[in-house]
């Protein structure tokens, strides 16, 4: 009898409910709509941010982060990764030596931080230097290995830094860095094998990458690394997770995250993450109010409507009951229907993907990061239900007041009243 | 040692380019080392001519080559600005010293590749890491008289790995009197450039303590013709008897 009542009163004053309903209904399809593009952009700033160079867990001598010199280097890497991969054997593992030298060609000298890396597995992992990346020449992997003497390695370096140079692919240029020992300068000549642009000007500018044995023959470091970087397909909590199995039953070298590792691209990603839910706080807001401002609308101007069922002889609780279920039915009409319109658009996202260049003119850069020209929408189950759950509950609390404030008016002070 | 490799160099030069018969290599390092001798003590004009900014130095420069280690110390005489700032070059070590703060800075990596003193020459050509007589293998492209002197073009080609930026050099140098003087070396980029990136060109022979060298040292590059730098010997006293502690960083203070 009750919902009858409360439907029927829902439809009798079509425009209002129609109005209410058409802000929750907006409010609540694009919060689901962004909180996916929101969710989907940073997976696409951690993928890319993983695959420049970084990787989801970073191994690394326990000093190094203090103090990132050649005397803390990781000494026979390829035994520890054995054991790593003994006991997770879904990780991949990668090498590399990072090093501060000076690159020259010519009359031209500039200071970069230089990569030596393995290039058959490097270029699967990363995106600095990889089939796509590179605009001109080969890939490390590509570029045949110096076997003998007479023959020199290659190098890839950035697009911007070749300008610089003025040097183009097949070109000779010299790495001279300090080597280990600490002792005179080291050199060693290298032939330009590609030339990379991944769009961010600190990798395409000060950046190069060699192969690992020919770094590691120039430091004077045979057999060690700066870094071991381990890639893997877990979800962000499992990977806490694994990197604290790890790094208990490796406690000889500093494991992290890459939350740890690179914290300005955490710290980019928190940040938009933190916008997003300031965002969607104010969402509740407008809903919660658009709600409390129909309700009490609809109490006030149905005074007498609901003081007549008192005189008649209603309990107060069932007039009380009525306004909260006025209040449920359009809120999950609404939800719904919001619902509805925001997994459409998020499926239309997810599938055909966001091109942000295409909207904002350029493409762009957050965290260290260069964002891809398109993002897919990504939504988590668990927080798009909690998201609805709490709007239900939003919508509850916000109309418990004029709900028994309704069912407690005294019939005689309302005709006084009127 | 570096002695010895240099002469296991020239060895190999004259196996390989036997059918020249001449010491091509020998002849580039006695050029290069024409106003060093075993000991030198100079005093220059170096004139920076620069877009931006002309600049005048004197400096005195002791150089001592009679054992392995090459030693070289740079002392700033003039303007009253820079009076008394030295670069020591000690091998492969290069220091250089500021007399207002006095204060030491070993030069790192990262900056050999910057101009010494704002001019054209950098401090790699200070090291002379990119030895000429060392890492590059030698052929006779020409040979001409003039005015009595026989005159020779070397093509200086990298060693197959030497860590060297220059692809092709080529040497302009006569003999006169069995002495052997430089007279022009062009820098090129890359082996099939047909212009050199920068050029180094000696003059005006002159005869400086019992000796007669080149006075005249010109670094010009090829995309900025109107920019030079230019040193200027004024005096030069060879082979002097010079104190070991002259190339230490005692001799700083």
């Amino acid at each position: 009898m009750i919902h009858k009542l409360a439907l029927r009163n829902l439809l009798r004053n079509k425009r209002r409910s129609c109005l209410t309903s058409v802000i929750i209904v907006f409010a609540f399809s694009m919060m689901v709509l962004f909180m996916g593009l929101s969710d989907g952009g940073h997976k696409a700033m951690i993928d890319i941010g993983v695959r420049m160079g970084l990787g989801h867990i970073i191994v690394q001598h326990k000093s190094f982060s203090d103090d990132p010199s050649l005397q803390h280097l990781i000494v026979q890497p390829n035994q520890l990764i054995q054991q790593i991969r003994q006991n997770k054997p879904e990780l991949t593992a990668v090498s590399r030596l990072r090093v501060d030298a000076l690159i020259q060609a010519g009359r031209h000298g500039v200071a970069l931080t230089i990569s030596g890396v393995e290039p058959a597995k490097e270029v699967k992992m990363s995106a600095i230097a990889d089939q796509r990346a590179i605009t001109k020449g080969k890939t490390l992997a590509e570029f045949p290995q110096s076997k003998t003497f007479h023959h020199l390695d290659g190098i890839v370096i950035g697009e911007t830094l070749a300008n610089n140079l003025e040097v183009r692919v097949g070109d000779t240029v010299t790495i001279t860095a300090k080597p280990a020992s600490g002792a005179d300068l080291s050199r060693a000549a290298f032939v330009v094998a590609g030339i990379f642009k991944t769009g961010l000007h600190e990798l395409d500018t000060f950046w190069a990458e060699v192969p690992l044995h020919t770094l590691q023959a120039l430091l004077g470091v045979p057999d060690q690394v700066s870094q071991i970087s381990l890639y893997s397909l877990e979800t962000p909590e499992s990977l806490a997770h694994t990197t604290t199995q790890l790094q208990t039953s490796f406690n000889h070298v500093n494991i992290s995250p890459w939350q740890t590792a690179a914290p300005e691209l955490y710290s980019a990603v928190t940040l938009d993450a933190a916008g997003m839910y300031l965002l969607m706080l104010i969402v509740y807001v407008v809903v919660a109010v658009g709600i409390l401002n129909t309700v009490l609308m609809s109490t006030f101007k149905r005074k007498k409507e609901f003081t007549m069922m008192i005189a008649l002889g209603s309990r107060p609780s069932t007039v009380s009951k009525i306004v909260l279920l006025e209040a449920v039915y359009l809120s999950a009409f609404s939800l719904t229907l919001g619902l509805a319109l925001g997994l459409w658009g998020h499926h239309h996202f997810a599938t055909q993907g966001l091109d942000f260049k295409e909207v904002f003119g350029t493409a762009m850069e957050a965290g260290g990061v260069l964002l891809p020209d398109k993002f897919y929408s990504i939504l988590d189950a668990s927080k798009l239900s909690l998201s609805v759950l709490f709007v239900f509950l939003l919508t509850l609390v916000v109309t418990l007041i004029p709900a028994i404030r309704a069912g407690h008016r005294s019939p005689l002070a309302a005709t006084q009243d009127a | 040692m570096k002695q010895l490799i240099f002469f296991l160099m020239c060895f190999a030069s004259f196996g390989s380019k036997a059918q020249t018969d001449l010491p091509l290599g020998l002849w580039i390092d006695n050029a290069e080392r024409i106003l060093r001798a075993q000991t030198s003590a100079s005093v220059l004009k170096m004139n920076i001519n620069k877009a931006e900014y002309q600049r005048d130095f004197t400096l005195l420069v002791l150089t001592d080559d009679r054992n392995d280690t090459q030693k070289v110390m740079v002392r700033m005489l003039g303007p009253a600005l820079w009076r008394g700032n030295m670069t020591l070059k000690i091998d492969d070590r290069i220091s250089f010293f500021e007399p207002r703060n006095k204060r030491t800075t070993i030069m790192s990596s990262s900056m050999l590749a910057s101009s010494w003193m704002g001019s054209h020459f950098s401090n790699d050509d200070l090291m002379r890491e990119t030895d000429l007589a060392r890492h590059y293998s030698y052929e006779a492209k020409e040979a001409w008289q003039k005015d009595a002197r026989n005159y020779h073009l070397i093509e200086l080609t990298p060693q197959p790995s030497a860590p060297v930026v220059w692809a092709k050099v080529l040497y302009r140098l006569y003999i006169d009197n069995d002495r052997v003087f430089p007279e022009q070396v062009t820098y090129y980029r890359r082996k099939e450039d047909k212009h050199p990136e920068r050029t180094l060109t000696y003059s005006e022979v002159k005869n400086m303590d019992g000796m007669l060298v080149p006075t005249v040292m010109e670094m010009r590059v090829s995309d900025k013709p109107q920019e030079f730098t230019r040193m200027h010997y004024q005096k030069i006293k060879f082979n002097t008897d010079l104190a070991a502690s002259k190339f230490s960083e005692q001799a700083f203070l």
